[in-house]
């Protein structure tokens, strides 16, 4: 018996296989012989080495930049001993400032990048601190030259506090921009723009040719925004999924049921009002970007509600401390940034192109919305404001991601074209400072984390490694329970024969574990052995 | 025949270049001293053992420092004078301070603090010289 043959869609005859095409994707390959095609074949090779040794990246760029300087220096040198007139003030400073950096950056590059990466930080620092001194003096402190200063004082922060982790973050963006250039020069026919040689200019004008999908957008505006007379009716839909999807998730919490939650993911409805507002930022529409932010916040406020009225009414508690559902969700870090960020754009891709729209189920599972706000309900409930806070902030991470992630897109795909952006650039600009402000403060709270959490994985792999050498030296002894009390002592049960040997070594080695100045006990519990003869 | 200088078209000496010139005098007159009190202490025998020097190396050293500090006073009048040369050479010292001062700030973490002030003091000598009001006109009259 044979198989049957695969149904074919009708329309397509038997006998027709994919034509013998003399193209990679469109491009001939005659066309991926040139100079203008190779190079873009190079950009993708040094955007994945980048990508593959982000670290040896580093140490590369860091010796590149000294030689460059050096050189700089070096020439500029020459040029103003050859002529008197080069011999200003800022010349002569960026000969010594070149000839240190470069030296520095040349003979130990890894540290010297750290170094100068902190120093600008500082710079930024004193120049925000400046700036708005000066405006104040002046009396012409405004919004725009408040949120510019926070902006670049929030950066120098961010700068002086993680900067190696900026600096690889920098160095897998411009791998990314590397890629796309690269990808760009090989699937564009070449000779097709003489403006796009540059590498900067090449990603730009590929942006400026993107087409104008007036359709896509106006189909997009009636998704996203709820406007004219069905607007009532849209908005009560969107509260009764919102309260639908955070009954859910908040069950699937108590319940522990990941599928469940998943759920409440599918029908969550809130990424409309965020891409809304992801897209009035890039058009230029404040008013319209209030709406959905508005929105956005009542379904916010129903699902922490929501999730906070379950756990009030439930006779089930949920303990913050085992759920396996809360604990997923309450400590955030950069990772969920940059799953965040990768489902954004996706999500926004997705909106904006009708023929991959079958994608957005899995964009809203990627970047779950209502789940993190029902556990802040049900955390606040109890009592429990740091757990309930960490899940406020998992979700204003995935908000901010969609946010800035769906807009770039948005404007990637040509839904915003280039010179609605210019027309209306203060408006966007504003818009633009604003998401990109509240997304450093996230990146910001986020580091802190992640910071928080590593040191307590290193002080609880010190502290095991502390207890398991003791017991390996006092067999006769067992640690029975550890403690972390609320005014944040240490607690350490022993039990074991009599007083245990050796109390205060231990207790100073815990001390040391625990890596702050928390204070550490030690307790014990006397224990009796009563052996059983082996009589008649 | 000679020609003589006009005083009243002469540009005047900006106050920051006085400064410097100041205390590149202070400075010279200084280390003179120092010189001068080497060459002196070379006839002490109890500095000579304690040191492990000999009366000729210490005698030397003390004219070495004495030169240094009159080629400091020396370049001081220069400066004063309007040299550009002086100038030039004063900005030479101050870039190698910022250059190496640079490269510690970037390389050693234990200076950081006392580096940004080390780098700040040369940077104001290279504006004395190049970057404040009136010093173009006053070093290429």
């Amino acid at each position: 018996m044979t198989d049957p043959e695969p149904p074919v869609a009708p329309g397509i005859p038997l006998n027709e296989d994919m034509s013998e095409d003399d193209s990679l994707l469109g491009v001939p390959f005659s066309a991926l012989l040139s100079v203008r095609a190779i190079r873009g074949i190079a950009l993708l090779g040094i955007a994945l080495l980048i990508l593959l040794w982000p670290d040896r990246t580093d140490r590369v760029v860091g010796r590149l930049l000294g030689i460059a300087l050096l050189v700089y220096a070096v020439a500029a040198v020459v040029m103003a001993v050859r002529d008197r007139g080069r011999r200003t003030f800022w010349r002569v400073l960026s000969i010594g400032l070149g000839l240190g950096a470069g030296a520095a950056l040349l003979v130990d590059p890894a540290d010297s990048v750290v170094a100068a990466t902190r120093l600008t930080g500082g710079l930024l620092v004193a120049g925000a601190v400046v700036d708005l001194a000066t405006a104040a003096l002046r009396r012409r402190l405004d919004a725009w030259r408040v949120s510019r200063s926070g902006g670049l004082a929030l950066g120098g922060t961010l700068l002086i506090a993680y900067p190696d982790a900026l600096l690889t973050t920098a160095t897998s963006v411009a791998a990314g921009v590397l890629a796309a250039t690269g990808l760009i020069q090989v699937f564009t026919p070449s000779g097709a723009d003489r403006d796009a040689e540059r590498l900067g200019s090449s990603l730009l004008g590929w942006v400026r040719r993107r087409p104008d999908t007036t359709e896509d957008r106006s189909t997009l505006q009636q998704k996203l925004y709820f406007e004219g007379p069905g607007s009532a009716v849209r908005f009560a839909r969107f509260l009764a999924l919102m309260v639908f999807a955070s009954i859910i998730a908040a069950m699937g919490v108590v319940v522990e049921s990941t599928a469940v939650v998943i759920g409440a993911m599918l029908i969550a409805p809130l990424m409309v009002p965020l891409m809304g507002t992801a897209l009035s930022a890039g058009m230029g529409w404040p008013r319209r970007m209030r709406r959905s932010l508005s929105i956005a916040g009542t379904g916010m406020t129903l699902s922490i509600a929501t999730g906070a009225l379950i756990g009030a009414v439930l006779p089930r508690t949920v303990d913050v401390t085992t759920n396996t559902e809360v604990l997923a969700r309450i400590a955030p870090t950069t990772v969920d940034l940059a799953i965040a960020v990768a489902a954004g754009a996706a999500g926004a891709y997705a909106l904006g192109r009708r023929d991959v729209s079958d994608s957005l189920p899995g964009v809203a599972v990627a970047i779950a919305l209502v789940p993190p706000l029902t556990v802040v309900g049900l955390c606040w409930q109890q009592g429990a404001w740091q757990q309930g806070n960490g899940a406020l902030l998992l979700f204003l991470t995935n908000a901010v991601a969609i946010l800035l992630a769906g807009g770039s897109v948005f404007v990637l795909i040509g839904v915003v074209p280039t010179n609605r952006i210019s027309e209306a650039q203060e408006r966007v600009t504003t818009a633009a400072v604003g998401l990109l402000a509240v997304g450093a403060l996230v990146v910001l709270l986020l580091l802190l984390n992640g910071s928080n959490l590593a040191q307590a994985e290193l002080a609880r792999a010190g502290v095991d490694e502390v207890l398991t050498d003791w017991t390996n030296e006092h067999e006769d002894f067992l640690v029975v329970g550890r403690r972390l009390l609320d005014d944040g002592t240490y607690v350490f049960d022993l039990a074991g024969p009599g007083r245990p040997p050796e109390l205060g070594t231990l207790v100073g080695d815990l001390e040391d574990a625990v890596a702050d100045d928390a204070e550490v006990r030690v307790t014990w519990v006397d224990q009796e052995q009563v052996t059983g003869g082996g009589g008649d | 025949m000679t020609t003589t200088e006009d005083p009243a078209r002469r540009p005047r000496r900006p106050v920051g270049v006085t400064v410097l010139v100041v205390i590149g005098v202070v400075q010279g007159l200084v280390v003179m001293t120092v010189g001068v009190v080497l060459g002196l202490l070379s006839e002490d025998s109890a500095l000579l053992a304690e040191t492990t020097l000999t009366r000729g190396a210490l005698l030397g050293i003390g004219l070495a420092v004495l030169g240094v500090g009159l080629v400091g006073v020396v370049l001081a009048v220069g400066l004063a004078r309007g040299s550009d040369l002086v100038r030039s050479l004063y900005a030479g010292i101050a870039t190698l301070e910022i250059a190496a001062t640079t490269f510690g700030l970037l390389t050693i973490r234990d200076i950081r603090t006392a580096g940004i002030v080390g780098l700040a003091l040369p940077a104001a000598v290279l504006w004395l010289l190049y970057g404040a009001p009136n010093t173009a006109e006053f070093f290429h009259r």
